[in-house]
This record gives structure tokens, sequence and C-alpha cells, in this order.
């Protein structure tokens, strides 16, 4: 076993060696006047001893690198005499874990101390390394328990913005299976994609202070931890701190977050307006935009000082509620993009066909939205600019979380002309006003996807102040009407709101107000996410570690003996075949 | 560099202001005895000589003999013709990669032949240009005039080199179409058999007087090449797979040193000139520093 693995890759080098040897026999072609000046030189021919020492020379370069190449890979015992675990520790010490929570705490601070208890948990034998985001110069070896605490304890909070990214988990545990890794950052978004994560403890602090804020509670009880999840479970954790968010009607002040202000007063007639004001650097992203967009009941208005990014004006413009006083600085913000759909759209007409088959398929995000259902809600974007019409089949693209956005959010587009229309769930016919824009380019899957449905709700019960979709499948209706399950039969919802309704499976269900509007819901979310989220610890306490998975690999001192080996067969092989002997 | 100007107006001017050195090789005209039946060139008075019966009465000069009581005759010399006859190997073996400084043997050839010409010309001799390809010459008109020097350059601006030389067979016929007793310069780089000498005796035995100019380029002079190497003759096409090494060097350098040697003999026993002419000299310093120290202009 290695303990650097990808360094093997080293090995394919070993044929370009190989054809590289040939070509160094292979003769120049030299055009002459004549012969006749080189009659004297006796004339040679490819004997087969050449082709031996070809060979012979091939054979001494291929063990020279194979042998450098095995040494850098760490080899390593299996099974030998380590007995302890493997555990690496990923703190983000970025700039943005310098905020403080209520208690004045650091949210550094605070990860650390999580990150000091949980490796006191651990037993003595036990090895653990240090990596932090952004990250050291160099990197830590993995050190007994006790020197791991003294490196956490010098560890301080850098000045450069950043956040884990995919990759870091596996980066922090040397690619080497059999780590454990604990992150301990405030910000877990890119962590779920990670293949080789084994634990990790989130700590959805991004939000903190909103979240606290908004719903009055310390911080340190929004303190999350998600272990042996997939990246679904990952993600459906970060959304569910979210759900539990209050929103409207309430006057919130919110100091200082980092570089952002926020306001929001109360407007006095029970609506609430959200003030961000940007006062420049990157703690601020998108996503943080779109969350605080979502916690907002009222008007949401942008003011920027300085310069904004242009990913948190999209962001904030999903949100029809939101106005921008900056200007439509993002006017043209999402055509780049879509420029590899766009040649394949006919302009001159009103109406578009995708063919499900077609060859459009390439693009993809992630691993979880369907290229289809990608291009479906392209077109949606396109529509906006141009569009009067959309058809797009495919069921598979309606069942799909972004194809059922992109609808949804056509459908809201306009609250008076829309028109949804489902033919035997493989084709759907919508249409809206052009220019608007509604599209999201990463929709926080699936509570954005809640949002839109919620909206709909509100769209058709204009005294609702909020229809909030929870995660337990319950949809949250303002407005009495009837809730037509096409399994479950039609459910009368009596009197003002709320009204919760459980769709128990994915697909379209009907909401038709007592006045006469309806409006037709799809329900599509992901059923293993939604049994995940249903089946969500409603309090959570510090997991314990799991037991020790096997016994740590130790180094194989022989690495070193290759290394050295190596070294000397590729200097003996230069000095006497190498371009040096040759000019010798 | 084919079809190109071989020169530029300022060049030509100073190339036309050379002149011929190689005396030896003019056509003399003798008036009087004997020599009276050439034609064309211009009398120029040498001597007097007592008058001996068969002398024609024109050339007696009445003058000397009124003071002398003698009959003198006048005798004439017409002035030297030069009768030129340039040579160009065109066959592939001429034709090298041009570089910066090296412009490669057959446009150093056509340069040298253009300058030959124009300035015989302009001595108003008579010039003819040939290309040796295949065994056969390939004969231009004779130029007689500068006014001819146009049609001179175009001639050698049209030639090519392709194919293989023949040079023996080239110059063996070369003997039979020039009558008159000719300076035959040869541009070549002489990589050719016995026969080839041969040819040069015949034509040095009728009269004529070769001039041989070696052109060899820098990469034959050194060859800038290492390890296994296939050559390949460009003429014939035939291959030879060489290990180039420090030994191959030398032994290269050491026949290369023969075969000049042996045409530097050849042309001594002769009487012809030989010179070898390295491509990368300028052809401005060939024509009026090296030509001039070789006693060929002036």
């Amino acid at each position: 076993m290695f303990d650097r693995p990808w360094m093997l890759v080293g090995l394919a080098i070993l044929p370009i060696l190989y054809w590289l040897e040939r070509r160094r026999d292979r003769p120049v072609r030299l055009r002459v006047p004549s012969l006749l000046l080189w009659s004297e030189l006796p004339e040679r021919t490819m004997a087969a001893g050449a082709a031996r020492t070809r060979w012979l020379r091939f054979l001494w370069i291929a063990s020279a690198w194979s042998a450098l190449v095995l040494s850098a890979a760490g080899p390593f015992l299996a099974g030998s005499s380590g007995k302890g675990r493997r555990v690496a520790v990923l703190l983000d010490r970025s700039a943005g874990m310098a905020a403080r929570s209520e208690d004045g705490a650091s949210r550094f601070d605070q990860a650390r101390a999580r990150a000091r208890e949980w490796l006191g948990g651990l037993a003595a034998e036990d090895l653990v390394r240090v990596e932090t985001v952004p990250p050291r110069e160099t990197p830590r070896p993995f050190v007994p328990v006790s020197e791991a605490l003294d490196d956490l304890a010098s560890l301080v909070v850098s000045d450069l913005p950043g956040r884990p990214q995919p990759g870091d988990v596996s980066l922090a545990a040397g690619f080497q299976a059999g780590v454990e890794v604990c992150v301990f950052t405030d910000d877990p978004r890119a962590l779920g994609d990670d293949p080789v994560a084994v634990v990790v403890v989130g700590e959805e602090a991004a939000n903190l202070a909103i979240r606290s804020l908004v719903a009055g509670a310390p911080g340190a009880s929004h303190v999350a931890e998600v272990r042996n999840y997939s990246k679904q479970a990952v993600r459906a954790e970060v959304e569910w701190h979210l759900q539990q968010r209050v929103a409207g009607g309430r006057e919130l002040d919110v100091p200082a977050l980092d570089s952002v202000t926020v306001e929001w007063p109360a407007t006095g007639d029970g609506r609430v307006e959200l003030r961000l004001r940007v006062g420049g650097g990157d703690a601020l992203g998108a996503d943080d935009a779109f969350r605080l967009s979502r916690t907002a009941g009222g008007t949401i208005r942008v003011a920027a000082v300085g310069d904004v990014d242009d990913a948190i004006l999209r962001a904030l413009r999903i949100d029809p509620r939101v106005r921008l006083t900056v200007g439509e600085t993002a006017a043209d913000h999402d055509m780049w993009i879509w420029q590899g759909v766009a040649p394949r759209l006919d302009r001159a007409g009103e109406h578009f066909v995708i063919d499900p088959d077609g060859a459009v398929g390439a693009i993809e995000i992630g691993g979880w939205i369907e290229p289809r259902t990608l291009v479906a809600a392209s077109l949606v974007e396109m529509a906006d600019v141009s569009l009067r019409g959309v058809v797009i089949t495919g069921a598979r693209a309606l069942r799909a979380p972004a194809g059922a956005v992109a609808l949804v959010q056509a459908v809201q587009a306009d609250g008076t002309s829309q028109a949804l229309i489902v033919r035997d769930g493989a084709v759907t016919v919508f249409g809206f006003a052009p220019g608007r824009t509604s599209w999201v380019r990463r929709p926080s899957f699936p509570i954005f996807w809640h949002e839109q449905l919620s909206r709909i709700g509100d769209a058709a019960s204009s005294d609702a102040t909020l229809t909030a979709f929870a995660c337990g499948d319950s949809l949250r209706l303002a407005s009495a009407g009837r809730w037509i399950d096409p399994e479950g039969g039609d459910v009368r919802l009596a009197g003002a709101g709320p009204h919760l309704v459980s769709p128990s499976r994915a697909g379209w269900y009907r909401f038709e107000r007592d006045d006469g509007e309806s409006r037709l819901i799809a329900v599509n979310l992901v059923s293993d996410l939604e049994s995940e989220c249903a089946a969500f610890p409603a309090s959570r306490g510090l997991p314990a570690l799991p037991p020790p998975a096997s016994t740590a690999p130790e180094p194989w001192p022989a690495g070193r003996a290759l290394a050295l080996l190596g070294a000397v067969l590729l200097s003996t092989f230069y000095l006497r075949h190498g371009e040096l002997a040759r000019r010798r | 560099m084919q079809n190109e100007p071989l020169f530029d107006a300022a060049f030509l001017s100073r190339v036309r202001r050379l002149r011929l050195l190689m005396r030896g090789v003019s056509r003399p005209g003798g008036e009087g005895a004997g020599g009276g039946t050439r034609k064309g060139g211009f009398l120029e008075f040498e001597e007097h000589r007592r008058y001996s019966p068969g002398d024609d009465l024109r050339f007696v000069d009445w003058n000397v003999a009124a003071r002398s009581d003698h009959l003198f005759v006048k005798q004439y010399r017409r002035e030297e013709e030069h009768s030129l006859c340039v040579i160009i190997d065109a066959s592939a073996s001429m034709e090298s990669t041009a570089t910066d400084r090296d412009p490669g043997k057959f446009d150093t050839a056509r340069r040298l032949a253009a300058a030959f010409a124009l300035i015989v010309a302009e001595t108003r001799g008579r010039v003819r240009l040939a290309a040796a390809r295949g065994g056969e010459l390939q004969l231009s008109p004779v130029y007689r005039s500068a006014a001819h020097a146009t049609a001179a350059l175009r001639f050698l601006e049209n030639l090519r080199a392709f194919g293989t030389a023949g040079l023996g067979d080239a110059l063996a016929a070369a003997a039979g179409s020039f009558r008159d007793p000719s300076t035959i310069v040869v541009l070549s780089d002489l990589l050719e058999r016995e026969d080839c000498r041969r040819s040069l005796v015949t034509l040095r035995g009728a009269g004529h007087r070769p001039v041989l100019f070696h052109l060899l380029t820098p990469a034959e002079l050194s060859p800038d090449c290492n390890g296994p190497i296939r050559l390949v003759d460009s003429e014939t096409g035939e291959d030879r797979f060489v290990v180039f090494g420090a030994e191959e060097r030398r032994r290269y350098e050491n026949r290369l040193r023969a075969f000049l040697e042996s045409w530097q003999v050849f042309a001594g026993r002769h009487g012809m000139h030989y010179q070898m002419v390295p491509t990368d000299v300028s052809l401005s310093r060939l024509l009026f520093r090296e030509m001039r120290r070789w006693r060929i202009l002036s």
C-alpha cells in the first residue's frame, strides 16, 4: 500500500521513456551532394547488439524511474506494527472565521474548541494531522494527539479569504483510505462533494449570526454535526438550518457581519425591509446573499458601497421581492453561460423544441442535475430574453430538481398569464410574459425549490403572509381551498391558514382556492433525500467517534532505499548514456 | 534564390569596373605575318621590323624609310579579345540549403558566372555560358558586348540545379563545341569521377585553358552532425548508414583533404588554374579581394 498512491501516475511515463529510447537510436537522414567524400567511413547496420543495448538502456532508466516513483508514493506495509487510528483535522482559519458571535467568541475559537474537544476523545496511540484552510506552507505529518493539540493551539486566523473546497478533505487525508477527517469550518458547502470524507463535522456558522438574530437563539445552539452522511445529506443538513428561520414581521438589527452590514427596520405595516450594505471584501458570497434574501419577508434592498459581486446581485434577483437600487449591473449576467445552447435555438420563432435524446446533453454541473434538465432550465432562461413559449419534451426533465425549478419559476414569472399544462407527464407547455428574469444559476436544491412552491402558494392566496414547504414533506398553505392529491384524493382546507398538506410522492398536485383560483404544484423531491431530511434528528449531540477501522499503516523504510537506488541508477545512466556522455 | 535578380544595380556597376587579368587566356591576334586572316578587334601598333619580300606594301612605313634608307614595315597587334566560356555544374549536388551566411553552391556559381560574363562583355569580349547536367551542355548564345549583359543574367537566373552532372561528358562536349581556344571557367563541386579529369585534359590539349573553381559548402568542409546518420546521395539517391563520431570525423577530414589535394595536383600538372571556393565567403569579398589575390581579376 502507498501513502501517496497518486504519485504512481508517474509510472505512466515509462512508455514515453521507451519511445524516447527508440527515437534516440533512429538515424538522422542527411542529404549530401555525393557519397564520394563519405566513402572512407565504414558502413554500419543496426546490429542485434545495438538493439540489445537499447533494451538494456531502457531497463536501466525504467528501473531507476520506477524506483523513484515508488518511493515517492510512500510505500507502507498494511497491518504492520501500528495500532492507532489516523485522523486528520481540517480547520478553517480563513478571514471569515474571525467573526465573533454575541458571546464574544470568534468562529475560529469555537471551531478550535470543538476540534480540541474532539481530539480529546482519541486514544494516545492515535495519529493526528492538522491541516488548515488556507493551507500552511508546510504540510504537517501525522503526529501523536498531544503534539496535534499543541499544533492546534498555535494556529491563528489568517487574513486571507477562503473556505474548504472540494478535495480539501481528501487532501487533508493525504488521499489515503482509512483516514478519518474532521472538518471545522463556518462554510461546509463544498465539502459534501468530497468523495473520501469519512467523518464531517460541519459547523454551519456562516448563517449563525443571522439565524441567531432571527430566531433569537444563541449561535452555539446552531452548531451542527453531520456524520457519515452522503453528500445530499450534508447539504440537507445545511438546508435544514435554513428551514428553521423565522420569517417576516420582525425588526432586526444586525450590527456587523464581517464586511456586511444588515439592517432590517420595520416599515410599520407588518412588512420588513432588509438592507444589505456591502462594504467590500468577499466574505459575502452569492450563496450567502441568496440565503439572506430568503430570510426576509419583505422587500430587500441592496445598497452597494463599493464593488458588489455580480453573483450577489444575481442571487438576490431570484427573489421577485428584491429591489435593486444599485442599477441593473447584472442585466446581461447570464448570457455567457448559455452560449453553448443559444446557437441551437431558433430565435425567429416563439417556440422551441428540445429533443430529450438530442445532442445537447453534454452539459453537466455537479453530479445530480441531469444534463437534459439543465438544458430545459437554460431554455427557460433564454425565454426570459426573447421567448413566449417553451416546449420541453421528456418526462425525466420534469422529475429532476432543476427542471422542476425552471418550470415552476417560469410559472411564477407572471402571476396572471401563466399557463401550465401537463400532458401525460411527458410534455409541458407554458407561457409567460417576456423580459422577466427569474432564474438562479445555482439553485440550492431542494430549498430553493421549496421556496418556489411556497411562492406559488403565495400567489394563490393574496392575504397570506407566507407559505412554506417544510422539510417533512409538508406544504403550508395560507388560504382555504382544496388540496387535490392525485392518489390520496381531495383534502378540504377550511378557514384561513396555515394548512399543512403532505404530498407523499413526487408528482403533480393541485391547490384550488375557494374563489376559483388554482395552482398546479409539482412535487419532485428526490425520495431518498426526503427520507433523510425527515429522519434527521431534531436534537443533535456530538457524535461519538466510530471505532477504529483498522490499524494504522506504518511507513515502509524500504521507500527511502528505493529512492536512493533510483537516484543512483538515474545519475549513472545519465553519465554513461545521457547527453553528457554524447557530448564527451 | 532562383529567378531572383543576381545582383542589385550598385553591385552591378562595381562589377563592371573589374577587368579580367588572365591575359594568357585571351586570344592574341597579330597583324602582318600570319595574322591577317583574323577579323574583328582593333589593330594596335607594336613595332617596326625590316621589310622582307612578301610583306604587304600597305604596311611599309615610308616616313621611316625616307629617314633611314631602309624599308621598314609596321608590325601591328590585334587588341586582345577575351573569349570566355563559363560552365556551371547544374546537377542536384550543387543544390545545397542556403543560409544567411551561405547562399549555397549553385547560387554562388551563378553569381560568379554572371560576374565573369559582365566583366568580359564590358571589354567587348566573347562570353558564352553553359550549364552542365546529365552529361550535356545547355549553351547560351555568344554575348559580345555590355548590351548583352541582361540576356546573360536572365540565362543564369533561369537555371536550376537538378539531376546528375556528368561533368566529364559535358566537358568533352565543350571540347567539341568551342573551336577557338577559350578560357573555360568551370564552376562545380567537382564531386565527379575520373572521366571529368580526362575531359579537362582533352580541353587543355585542344588549346583551351580550363579554370577550375571548386565550390564547397561549410557543411561539406566540416559536417555538423553526430551519431547515427543515413546519408543519401542527392544525385543518385543511393544511401549509406554510418555512425558519425570523432573517429569518423577524422576519416572524413582526411578524405576531403586528399580529395582537394588531388585536384590541386591535377590542375598544376596540366597548367590549369584551380581554386577552392568556400561558399560562405561573400561574393563581394570573392570578386574584389580574393579574385585579385588569385590574379584573376583586377
